[in-house]
């Protein structure tokens, strides 16, 4: 019970919980966009940089972590991998 | 004795007698012998790693599961190496190649003094370099498992170092194998050839260390 209730806050005092990466998330057409972005969703950004004309980030949310690839024109995800 | 010196014989006998005729003109009254000096673990890590090298700097995508793997089993290689190096046969293990840069030092010197002896272990510039591509492969496996914890993912200095480390390591293989290279000149000895049989065929009248 402890434990749920536990949990319960940790939901609650996250916002970032609310709003998860997906596929299909579009996260803005720059490296600063898609990093501002990303922090927005409380997610803590590693490294950012451009990869095969992507912008590619690492990152690291509650324990799990990822890389995107956001195409810069259309600002959309390209490819999401969790490690 | 710690080693079997052997008269020609049997399976490299066949080998060696011809290596040991052409030089009877030139050298003293030992006679050609063939030694066995690297017990199949020895060859066994020494090929696998350089397998594992050539895999992961070169053919296995950079971050992939296969990756990771082939890099803890690089590691696994170097554990069982140097735990070998305490317990294994006399030629395998620290006291037959300590790491010595005074040695070193004496050992080129007299290489380029003209110096043939051949050493059963590694000679001494060899022995450096066998302890640099141990701590290198260590380097890189240790930064390459940062690189897969929450703590050190994505953070640039651990895959910088992880690439650093490699492309060193790199340039160590060219070194040792140019090494190996010359060694096998200079001394007679094929050092490839014996690091497949195990075996150095030392050249008559040739000075042993």
């Amino acid at each position: 019970m402890r434990r749920l209730t536990l949990l319960a806050l940790l939901a609650l005092a996250s916002p970032a919980l609310a709003e998860s990466l997906t596929k299909d998330s579009v996260l803005g057409t720059t490296m600063q966009e898609v990093q501002a972005s990303l922090t927005a969703m409380g997610y803590e950004v590693r490294k950012a940089e451009m990869e095969d004309g992507q912008i590619e980030v690492y990152f690291v949310r509650d324990g799990k972590m990822g890389e995107v690839y956001v195409n810069p024109q259309t600002g959309a995800v390209t490819t999401l991998k969790m490690k | 004795m710690a080693f079997t010196s052997k008269p020609n014989s049997g399976r490299t006998g066949a080998r060696s007698i011809p290596r040991a005729r052409k030089l009877i003109s030139a050298s003293g009254t030992t006679s050609a012998r063939d030694i066995q000096v690297w017990d199949p673990l020895v060859r066994l890590i020494h090929w696998s790693l350089a397998l594992t090298i050539l895999l992961n700097g070169a053919v296995v995508e950079e971050e992939s599961q296969v990756h990771e793997w082939i890099g803890y089993i690089a590691l696994g290689l170097v554990a069982i190496r140097l735990v070998w190096a305490l317990i294994g046969p006399k030629h395998a293990r620290f006291a037959a190649f300590p790491p010595s840069p005074g040695r070193a030092v004496r050992h080129l010197r007299d290489l380029l003094a003209g110096d043939r002896r051949v050493h059963l272990s590694h000679n001494p510039l060899g022995a450096l370099m066998v302890y640099n591509l141990w701590i290198s492969v260590i380097l890189i496996g240790i930064t390459g498992y940062m690189m897969t914890t929450i703590t050190f993912f994505g953070i640039d200095w651990v895959e910088e170092a992880h690439e650093v480390v490699f492309g060193w390591l790199l340039f160590s293989v060219a070194l040792h194998v140019a090494g190996v290279a010359v060694d096998s000149w200079r001394s007679g000895v094929n050092l490839v050839r014996s690091m497949v049989s195990g075996r150095k065929t030392i050249p008559q009248g040739r000075e042993v260390e």
